[in-house]
């Protein structure tokens, strides 16, 4: 209906809505710009998007059935009524994908085994061993692993197999049951209906409990509930440590104040159940506080389409332990990690990089030299030496002096603006990103059609591109096309391009990599293995950022991709996940346990010049690449721009809409610009009531300072 | 500087065609039919209105045409506090398409989202194609509110938004008054960009 007064005529067609493509799309709509986006998928953010599990479990269909469909050949007579004298077209590819190596695995039963007659709440508790959970799930994981190809039959397959699982979980449960549990935690009936009741009221935004609420459920549920069969109150493992008491266990909570960490063991069909709650990126990127991502949200007024969360923590992996990382001057003052002297050394040192450049002549003969061997020279401990290098400098022992050093001084630059730790993750994933830009470029005329691309570009004289056929078999004239470099066909891809590849795993997990309480947002370098250069990048989720729901975490690893990224995440995994393959782990190890993992491959072409081969004003821009941050696509959005548009402004803000004020139908203007009034009313809101955020939320005053470092 | 003691970000979807634009400028500036183009740079219409002798800014969003070829991004439900869907009366796709908007309203948008259905256009009576019975009991359903307005005649326009003003703000009022286990302190607004997160409700809204 709507493409019967679709413009055909445009200053401007993008296809893909990766971020630099929206990015670019919202820059030239903002000055004005007649834009039209096309996406071939029926969801925003191309390579760089956030499902939920129900919209993951489609892309993962979606990309096995684009790996295996083949390209119908393309016949340009089809289209040459549409064509002028001398044109001709360049079709593009509609199936090919930067993704590959799609692997889907499932670490759980299919659906809660009911095994037990719930009768005897303390009897029940017999079942929460360490080791029975672990068993069946062994059980489960060797027979479904998967890969992509058979993601149809996983259903089946687990229907059969859920039954070896009920078999084998029935005799670790008479090995244990005799146990005493001393350290478990009493779980009443209560607690777990209330569980149930949220998970049945709530959707995927509601991460928080009511209190008041949840205990109000809890005894209608205790009512209506007693006639059936409650599995869930097996399903509890206790943990070691204890942190504060949340959701349903308040009310236990009050009578023991050592409420520890209580590990749940999770079926998919529970999971799936959940599928709302998820928010798994395909490429997660963390905002430098001070990068240039987030100087253009703050610049564009976009930041209003979007909320963040400080990373809260920098781990790393030292002595065969995970350790939180002290990279705030208050966090190097708490720090038991380190002694006294230590402390001392690192202030210094992390000083000194701030003004490094200054400092010349203390590094100058180890410039290209390893940044470590400059470590070393400092007399700096093994300890403050890893600290430095691996989890600040983000290096190897490789990397050379200077750019150890510029690193260090990018990630100081950044703490302090937002919280102690330099990053900022976008709620709902970094996928939501692109999108804000897209919302910015619709707010200045752009027009936003999914599941529709360009069948083929048309080319004029002068090897120009006047236009497009899209895959309606519309001829849609345009000055320039920007399109994701993975949508483009080989005849203008250069040879290089698809070289270079990252290897990414997603993995839900039952606990967090380091226990210490649930709403950490975790960054962590692993070194580098099997023939990579650069470090391996751990990302962990907690459901605080809605990433997954609550009792699980999101983790991301991240590297350069050699081989499949199986492969090259294997040492990973190995090191931060009990081993799957082990049947009886060691009661020791705390290690969380994979409950779901998806390996994929994405083209990494942010490394050489797209455009070598392309007509002038069609451009190709970079997917999302390993990196760990937006720096690359920021910059080349920025680039493609000022080649469009020299001379014009990249994204000035825009008029704010508050400018127009109608009060009781009288127009008043309001003078601000929105600033100073906007935080003060921030400030009073808080006062009225929101003062549990008060202490973390972002004060305006933190952020006109630098860094806490200079 | 600007004085107000709730600010609730309301969000419209629909459609296009059903007169989302014309009831935001009928209640915002009282015009009908709003100026062509106008809508080009601007994110969203502020009106404050007062409840209870408290001063309530409304932030009403509209889909900057993106509902065209059904492109809304996840990130315009976000956080909402209130929805309005609209259908036009005299046009019976609009209805049909209702619950394609409601699946996307439970997959992106909060569960504690107040949710309107509007049937618009109520002035064209002789056009009518949905009765006014059918729409009330598909928003009974759905566990929505219902109205039918007419942004032409300026009937109910007035009296939805001051409903949606009140409820919100009784909202507030009771969250404030029984503090709530937050998992979602540390959010991050960006202060340098004059774009603070919607406050207000944000108790509710942050949960």
């Amino acid at each position: 209906m709507a493409d019967d007064d679709l413009p055909r005529e445009y200053d401007a067609i993008v296809l893909g809505t990766g971020l630099t493509e929206c990015v670019i799309a919202a820059a030239l709509a903002r000055i004005g710009f007649r834009v039209l986006h096309l996406d071939r998928n029926d969801y925003y953010s191309s390579e760089w998007a956030v499902f939920n599990f129900d919209g993951m479990q489609r892309w993962i269909k979606q990309e096995q059935t684009r790996a295996l469909e083949k390209e119908a050949p393309f016949s340009s007579e089809l289209y040459q009524e549409l064509l002028e004298d001398g044109e001709v077209l360049i079709p593009l590819p509609q199936h090919g994908t930067g993704t590959s190596n799609v692997v889907e695995k499932v670490f759980m039963k299919e659906a809660p085994a009911d095994i037990v007659e719930v009768e005897d709440k303390t009897s029940k508790l017999s079942l929460a061993s360490e080791a029975a959970p672990n068993i069946t799930s062994q059980e489960t994981t060797e027979s479904s692993e998967i890969d992509s190809q058979n993601v149809d039959n996983l259903l089946q397959d687990s229907d059969k197999r859920f039954e070896e699982s009920v078999v084998s979980e029935t005799v670790s449960q008479g090995d244990h049951s005799t146990q005493s549990q001393g350290k478990d935690q009493p779980l009443t009936e209560s607690e777990e209906q209330s569980e149930n009741a949220k998970i049945g009221q709530e959707k995927n935004e509601e991460n928080s409990v009511d209190v008041a609420e949840s205990t109000g459920k809890v005894e209608e549920q205790q009512k209506s509930d007693k006639t059936e069969p409650n599995y869930d109150n097996v399903e509890f493992v206790v943990q070691e440590s204890d942190h504060k008491a949340q959701g349903a266990g308040v009310k236990v909570a009050e009578k023991e104040p050592k409420k520890p960490d209580k590990v749940r063991e999770w079926t998919l069909s529970e999971l799936k159940k959940e599928w709302r709650r998820f928010n798994l990126d395909l490429a997660p990127k963390m905002l430098y506080s001070r990068g240039s991502l987030v100087e253009l949200l703050i610049s564009s007024d976009i930041a209003k389409y979007c909320e963040f969360k400080t990373v809260t923590r920098i781990l790393t992996h030292l002595n065969g332990k995970v350790e939180q990382v002290p990279c705030s001057r208050a966090d190097v003052f708490g720090s038991k990690a380190v002694t006294m002297v230590e402390k001392r050394m690192l202030m210094k040192f992390l000083t000194f990089c701030m003004e490094y450049e200054k400092h010349a002549e203390d590094y100058q003969e180890y410039q290209e030299k390893p940044y470590t061997e400059f470590l070393k020279s400092k007399k700096l401990s093994a300890t403050v030496q890893h600290y430095i290098c691996q989890a600040i400098a983000m290096s190897t022992d490789k990397t050379n002096t200077i750019e150890g050093l510029r690193r260090t001084k990018r990630f100081l630059q950044s703490i302090g603006r937002y919280g102690n730790t330099p990053f900022l993750w976008p709620l709902y994933g970094s996928g939501e990103l692109p999108q804000c830009f897209c919302r910015m470029c619709a707010v200045f005329g752009g027009t936003y059609i999914l599941r529709r691309t360009a069948r083929a570009l048309i080319m004029g004289k002068d090897n120009k591109c006047v236009g497009i056929i899209d895959t309606e078999g519309l001829r849609m004239k345009c000055n320039w096309v920007i399109m994701e470099g993975g949508l483009a066909s080989e005849a203008l891809l250069p040879e290089n391009s698809r070289n270079r590849k990252s290897s990414r795993g997603i993995y839900i997990t039952d606990k967090s990599l380091c226990t210490d309480d649930q709403d950490q947002i975790t960054l962590m370098h692993l070194p580098p293995a099997n023939g990579q250069t650069d470090p391996i990048t751990v990302m962990e989720l907690s459901p605080a950022t809605y990433a997954c729901p609550k009792g699980l975490h999101v983790v991301h690893l991240t590297c350069q991709g050699c081989n499949s990224a199986e492969e090259d995440l294997k040492p990973a995994e190995d090191l931060l996940f009990k081993p799957v393959e082990q049947v009886e782990p060691e009661p020791t190890d705390t290690r969380p346990r994979v409950l779901w993992s998806l390996h994929l491959n994405q083209m990494d072409n942010t490394g050489c010049d797209l455009n070598e081969k392309t007509p002038e004003n069609v451009v190709l821009v970079a997917g999302p690449g390993a990196s760990l941050d937006f720096e690359h696509s920021i910059l080349e959005a920025r680039q493609v721009f000022e080649k469009i548009c020299p001379g014009e402004e990249f994204l000035p803000k825009a008029p704010n809409p508050e400018d127009i004020i109608f009060d009781d139908g009288q127009e008043a203007a309001n003078g601000d610009s929105g600033f100073e009034a906007d935080v003060n009313d921030e400030g009073a809101d808080q006062e009225e009531g929101h003062s549990q955020d008060t202490d973390s939320e972002v004060d305006a005053g933190v952020a006109e300072e630098g860094s806490e470092w200079s | 500087m600007e004085d107000y003691k709730y600010l609730f970000k309301v969000v419209l979807i629909g459609n296009a065609g059903v007169g989302k634009t014309c009831l935001v400028r009928r209640f915002t500036q009282g015009l009908f039919p709003p100026g062509q183009g106008a809508t080009i740079g601007v994110d969203f219409m502020i009106k404050t209105v007062e409840v209870d002798g408290d001063k309530v800014k409304l932030q009403i969003w509209d889909t900057a045409g993106q509902e065209r070829f059904r492109c809304i991004t996840q990130s315009y439900y976000r956080s909402a506090n209130a929805l309005i869907l609209v259908y036009d009366i005299t046009c019976q796709p609009t209805f049909d398409c209702l619950p394609n908007w409601i699946k996307e309203i439970d997959t992106y948008a909060s569960s504690k989202v107040l949710t309107y259905l509007v049937g618009n256009k109520s002035d064209r009576l002789l056009h009518r194609e949905i009765p006014a019975e059918i729409g009330e009991h598909f928003a009974k359903q759905h566990s929505m509110r219902y109205l039918e307005t007419s942004a032409k005649e300026a009937e109910n326009v007035d009296r939805l938004f001051t409903e949606i003003a009140v409820e919100l703000t009784k909202q507030a009022k009771e969250n404030f008054l029984r503090p709530r286990q937050d998992s979602t302190s540390g959010k991050v607004g960006m202060p340098n960009g004059g774009s603070s997160p919607v406050g207000g409700l944000s108790c509710c809204k942050l949960n």
